[in-house]
């Protein structure tokens, strides 16, 4: 376009209807008043939008590649964001808001595969609402609600006056199994300090660990439980889900945890990934990791959607000690897998 | 490479303003008045030989106007924008003679039958969201509207008006306007982003999400997928004799020869020399020259069947956004990002 610029930042606001997507929204619009803010809605939703710059369109699939689920796109996205990027005076950012069936991966993989997407845009974060006193119901009967939880950065678990405290655990916990790399706020009415869902640089590579640290946390936290030492991945869902009776049903949506010392194979790791994306990839939603491979200095980050893998050598270890940290999450994961898979990357 | 001596040289005869980012350009049917849109929602209408601008309609759209389309008497200019409404202006005294809603968040396509379609004259088609509805020359609408599937991505019709096709990401739909009815529908398995039926009408191209452009043979049925493009083909511009269609999607120029069989097997003609994506296409209406235009401003004229197939080269400061010959093919009007409206001719 005009001149080569820094991308706009997108955020994306997924959540059930009803959830209180729109209050965000609205929120955010409120208070950054002044900013030039544009809004992509999918539904009209319980609450109005007092905004000048809303779009409304139809949520629209583009099919690539015999429909594969890793090459879905969302068309009605390029095309609104491509007459936006038109404008000589740039959006600060773009807000939208999904419906609430809305599977975030096609929305993710339109910020990755589009050339001309790329080229002025760059996804910033899915930013999930739940529901505090229905979401219990949703997960059980909605895919797509598990769905938007599992792709989550950032998850508010809003209406939380509407519950009791040992509800909301219970919920939180739940979540959690499902994506461990979220942040997750507790929230009424959507009220939170809006530097906590925008600008995450969720899909940065930069700040791949940033979202680390809860992560290993619930690692560590378990490895000590288990009195165990055997440092060949770790997975501490399972070691949660056990702590969790009440929990009747297994979760489709799951991640998996592995946490590693011991340097890989640089070939023995890329033909595990490469396979495992090119056979798992549709299940697959999000993965992180940042591992340490044999002979290099630099640490190795990583972050993927589905098929789509980013990875590249960020610093060096230094002082830090080298080890593996990766989290999948995803449907139907298998663990057993997943962990083999790794630990037969592991440089001899 | 050309040796520049021998290019044409070419004249900067006449520009205009607009003050932002130009999406359409329109030449009236006489070509004696143009017509140019911008995101910022201003419409200006040109007088063609002197460059004076008859008309500037300030916000003839609010958030942008995104088509124009010249009534064939051309007389009347009807455009449509981001504002979700479509106009008709008078071009002689600027005064709306029509102004609707047109259905949709945004109306992004008009085309006017350049035939009268029965006793109801000349119409217009107009394309918003999922819709399309047809208008009368007086800006009344005419018959029922239509509704797509999916956002309608191109509009035109087919042999100046006996037909009228519509693009949707999943397909081509030929209607007939009188009745609505669908007379035939292509289906593609590669999502669709524009379309560029042959004058003869024998040829349906579509440039497509996966960069790569479909074509069918209305008269047999046959298709063929061209991939290996650089990035979409927005650009697709037919020759008036329907052998040649130019093809954009990166910054080369590929030119493919639809004669007989159709371009299966065929290598096309490449034209090299654009160092930016290549933005704008367009055929002289009544000859061979071709214009393209690309996104750091660079502009060429070619006669890609001649052996030495560059004619002339030009420039205008930011991105070139479109490129149309007046209908006499004497004069090049080219837009650009900034605003630019720049008239050319070539020696």
């Amino acid at each position: 376009m005009n001149s080569p610029s820094t991308p706009i930042p997108v955020t994306v606001i997924t959540g059930f209807l009803g959830a209180g997507k729109t209050t965000l929204l609205n929120r955010i619009l409120t208070e950054n008043h002044g900013k030039r803010i544009a809004v992509i809605e999918n539904e009209f939703g319980e609450v109005g939008v007092d905004h000048q710059l809303v779009i409304q369109s139809d949520e629209e699939i583009f099919e690539l590649n015999n429909g594969c689920i890793c090459c879905r796109v969302r068309g009605d996205l390029i095309r609104i964001l491509g007459k936006l990027r038109q404008r000589r005076d740039k959006f600060d950012s773009v807000l939208i808001e999904t419906t609430g069936m809305a599977d975030p991966g096609p929305v993710a993989q339109t910020f990755f595969t589009d050339e001309e997407v790329k080229e002025s845009f760059v996804l910033d974060g899915i930013v999930t609402v739940v529901d505090a006193k229905h979401v219990g119901l949703h997960f059980d009967d909605t895919r797509e609600v598990r769905e938007q939880v599992g792709f989550a950065d950032v998850i508010l678990l809003n209406k939380t006056d509407l519950v009791t405290r040992a509800e909301l655990e219970k919920t939180e916990a739940r979540i959690r199994k499902m994506n461990p790399m979220a942040k997750v706020y507790e929230t009424e009415n959507a009220a939170i300090d809006l530097t906590k869902v925008l600008n995450v640089g969720g899909f940065d590579l930069k700040r791949a660990l940033e979202l680390e640290p809860d992560f290993l946390k619930d690692a560590e936290h378990d490895h000590d439980h288990e009195h165990d030492h055997d440092h060949e991945g770790e997975d501490h869902h399972e070691h949660e889900h056990e702590e969790e009776h009440d929990h009747h049903h297994d979760e489709d949506v799951t991640s998996v945890g592995i946490r590693s010392p011991g340097d890989l194979d640089e070939k023995k790791l890329s033909d595990w990934l490469g396979t495992l994306l090119r056979t798992k990839g549709q299940d697959i939603f999000r993965m992180k990791g940042v591992l340490a491979v044999k002979g290099r200095e630099m640490r190795f980050v990583f972050q993927g959607v589905h098929m789509l893998m980013d990875g590249r050598p960020d610093r060096p270890w230094g002082a830090e000690p080298r080890q593996n940290t990766l989290v999948f999450i995803g449907r139907n994961l298998d663990r057993q897998e997943l962990n083999e898979g790794f630990r037969s990357c592991l440089a001899d | 490479m050309i040796a520049s001596s021998n290019l044409r040289p070419i004249n900067f005869v006449w520009h205009g303003k607009l003050d932002d980012f130009n999406t359409s350009l329109a030449w009236s049917q006489d070509g004696k008045q143009l017509a140019a849109a911008s995101v910022s929602g201003q419409v200006a209408i040109y007088d063609a030989s002197a460059g004076r601008a008859l008309h500037l309609f300030e916000q003839a759209h609010a958030d942008g106007c995104d088509a124009l389309a010249w009534r064939p008497d051309g007389k009347a200019l009807a455009t449509a924008g981001r504002d979700g409404t479509w106009k008709l202006w008078d071009a002689t005294d600027g005064k709306i003679l029509a102004e609707h809603e047109a259905g949709a968040m945004w109306a992004e396509h008009l085309a006017w039958s350049s035939k009268p379609i029965g006793e109801r004259g000349h119409l217009l088609a107009l394309g918003a969201g999922n819709q399309v509805a047809l208008w009368n020359e007086k800006g009344e609408r005419t018959g029922d509207g239509l509704k797509f599937t999916k956002t309608v991505a191109e509009l035109a019709w087919i042999l100046g008006g006996g037909t009228l096709a519509v693009a949707i990401s999943t397909g081509v739909s030929l209607r007939d306007p009188l009745t609505g009815r669908e007379e035939r529908a292509f289906h593609a398995r590669e999502a669709i982003l524009n379309m560029a039926f042959s004058p003869s009408g024998k040829w349906l191209m579509t440039g497509n999400q996966d960069c790569s452009v479909h074509v069918w043979n209305t008269d047999n049925g046959g298709e063929m997928h061209m991939r290996g493009y650089a990035a979409k083909v927005r650009q697709l511009a037919w020759h008036r004799g329907s052998r040649w269609l130019a093809a954009g999607g990166g910054e080369v120029i590929s030119v493919w020869d639809c004669s007989g069989r159709g371009p299966e097997g065929r290598t096309p003609l490449m034209l090299e020399w654009h160092t930016d994506q290549v933005s704008a296409l367009h055929y002289q209406p009544e000859g061979d020259w071709l214009a393209s235009g690309a996104r750091d401003g660079s502009i060429a004229v070619w006669s890609p069947t001649q052996r030495q197939n560059q004619i002339s080269r030009a420039k205008i400061s930011s991105g070139v956004t479109r490129v149309a010959w007046s209908p006499d093919g004497k004069l090049l009007a080219v837009t650009g990002e900034c605003g630019e409206v720049q008239v050319l001719a070539v020696e």
